[in-house]
């Protein structure tokens, strides 16, 4: 039967959004190699934007938390030696669930009923996402790792991705109609 | 450009979520059915509302409840897993009479990503009608005429009855039974008892719609008088009367006077479309249709005397011979003086013209009593009743 949403589960979405969004920017402000400060800064404002979105209910600073929180990571990253850097699934992924447990922990301040099971669901899935997004991350990764050799197989295998991303197009314009 | 395929690989998951999700996103076909329990209820009652929801997906459920129906538990929103159908129940308390429609709802359907969204809204076909909750009166006002046919008001006039009136000498062709013989011993010739009749009366509510007083969220005038003429209704109707409604205001509403149930049925139903309609346009008692006003009516008027037409036509139908008493539905309590002195003085002045207005009708010979929120009806019905024996010779 449908209840009244817990502030204990709003509560708890909320710390669990916070949690990879904290650890994504105090590994960006203490990793960085130089410009310590600005990148530092950047992240630690997405992590207050974060903070504010979910104390004041705010869906619209979610979005301005999670891109200076990328810019933090992104920052560190080209401040870093080249070399690919084996953490960024994991930032992936926190991104991604920051953003999901954040949405879910604003919609449940609204006055709507719903089933616990269904919070729980809910809470679930976005943590699924996150796993799925950090895989994603990681096979884009490898792919990056790939000793560039070129030939033919390095055609044939950027053919059959131009080929993808083209039918994903023609895929998501033809429901849009 | 900056060689960091980093980058790529923290933007790749959010890129694959959207072309995930919207090649995946279906319109959703959700069904929403909306049943209650009954279609009519009084004033303070609970109903209940059957959602049955079918559909597949995560869908919101938003009820348009009107702001009169209360939900129990404060919530008229709703979030689902759907797979199978789905049935709520919502309770919600009647806090105002009138007619509402309770399935007007809003359904938002989401994909499974919460990418895509669809809202459809689905319009009220359900009606509730909310009576207002009667006032318990026991003896309604007895008007001074009564009608020829049979009732539960004992008749000025004497003729066949359980009252007694008076004594007359015999005459040929009375009854036996009505010989008093007590009075016969005494003064050696016949004499009988002479009865006063029970006999019904036409009663005329008139209810005044042109303005009103009222709290914003809370009742004003306009609902103390549509209670007050339910109830007076209820209890004519129950003494065997004939009942007509006037609701007199932007727009002239009336019933033609007339018994049992099915005119209170039909009286309330009137009472539930009543509403103040602004009108600027003179009205008086030459719009009444002539049946609504039968001869020796009573009149009983409903009115916050806020209005120049609706105490002018009432003045002219005591002009007319009516038996008119007027209960003023004070809106003294739902205006309060402005800050200021000049403010206060014309809340006085206000005031002081309120009590004119209510001499001019106590001149006339009309009853005027004034009904303030949480007083009794049955109150209100008396002093009506002191005043006519106080002023009985003054009315002629």
């Amino acid at each position: 039967m449908a209840t009244r949403p817990p502030v204990r589960a709003r509560i708890g979405t909320g710390a669990a959004a916070l949690a990879p969004a904290a650890a994504l920017a105090v590994a960006a402000a203490l990793g960085a190699g130089s410009w310590t400060w600005p990148i530092a800064g950047a992240a630690l404002a997405g992590l207050a934007v974060a903070v504010a979105a979910l104390v004041l209910g705010r869906a619209g600073l979610v979005g301005p938390a999670l891109i200076l929180l990328a810019v933090g990571y992104g920052a560190r990253l080209v401040s870093l030696d080249p070399g690919l850097d084996g953490r960024t699934p994991l930032a992936a992924a926190e991104l991604v669930a920051t953003a999901e447990l954040a949405y879910l922990s604003i919609a449940l301040r609204l006055p709507v009923a719903q089933a616990r099971a269904l919070v729980g669901s809910r809470a679930v899935f976005a943590v699924l996402e996150a796993l799925g997004a950090g895989v994603v991350a990681a096979v884009v990764l490898a792919a990056a790792g790939l000793p560039s050799a070129g030939g033919a197989g390095g055609d044939a295998v950027g053919v059959v991705a131009a080929a993808v991303v083209l039918g994903l197009v023609a895929l998501l314009s033809r429901d849009s109609r | 450009m900056l060689g960091r395929p980093e980058l790529a690989a923290l933007g790749a998951p959010f890129a694959a979520l959207v072309a995930l999700g919207l090649s995946l996103a279906r319109e959703p076909d959700v069904d929403v059915d909306v049943d209650l329990d009954r279609v009519r209820a009084l004033e303070g009652d609970e109903v209940e509302l059957t959602v049955t929801l079918r559909g597949e997906g995560l869908v919101e459920l938003a009820l348009a409840l009107p702001r009169e129906i209360e939900p129990i538990d404060g919530m008229s929103a709703f979030a689902f897993r759907l797979g199978r159908p789905e049935t709520l129940r919502v309770r919600a308390r009647c806090a105002r009479w009138g007619v509402y429609a309770l399935d007007e709802a809003t359904v938002r359907a989401h994909d499974r990503f919460g990418l895509c969204t669809w809202e459809g809204r689905r319009a009220g076909q359900l009606r509730l009608k909310v009576f207002p909750r009667p006032e318990l009166l026991r003896d309604p006002l007895a008007p001074l005429e009564t009608q020829a046919t049979g009732g539960n008001h004992v008749a000025r006039a004497a003729g066949d009855g359980i009252e007694f009136a008076d004594l007359r000498a015999y005459a040929p062709g009375d009854r036996v039974r009505a010989i008093n013989w007590r009075a016969t011993a005494r003064r050696g010739e016949l004499w009988v008892n002479q009865m006063h009749p029970e006999r019904n009366a036409d009663v005329v509510l008139f209810l005044d719609t042109f303005t009103e007083a009222a709290r914003y969220g809370a009742g004003g005038t306009l609902d103390y008088g549509v209670r007050a003429a339910a109830a007076l209704a209820a209890q004519y109707l129950e003494h065997r009367d004939r009942v007509g409604l006037v609701s007199f205001g932007g727009i002239l509403n009336w019933l033609v006077p007339a018994s049992g149930i099915v005119q209170r049925y039909r009286i309330v139903d009137a009472l539930l479309d009543t509403e103040i309609v602004l009108n600027y346009a003179w009205k008086d008692v030459e719009i009444i249709p002539r049946g609504t006003l039968p001869p020796k009516a009573l009149v009983l008027a409903l009115t916050p005397l806020l209005d120049e037409r609706a105490v002018a036509t009432l003045l002219d139908l005591r002009a007319r011979g009516f038996d008119l008493t007027v209960i003023e539905i004070s809106p003294v309590p739902y205006v309060t003086a402005a800050p200021g002195r000049a403010e206060a003085v014309a809340y006085r002045l206000w005031l002081m013209r309120r009590e004119v207005l209510r001499s001019r009708f106590r001149r006339v010979g009309v009853p005027i009593v004034e009904w303030r929120e949480g007083t009794p009806a049955a109150a209100v019905v008396e002093e009506v009743r002191a005043w006519r024996r106080v002023h009985r010779f003054a009315r002629g």
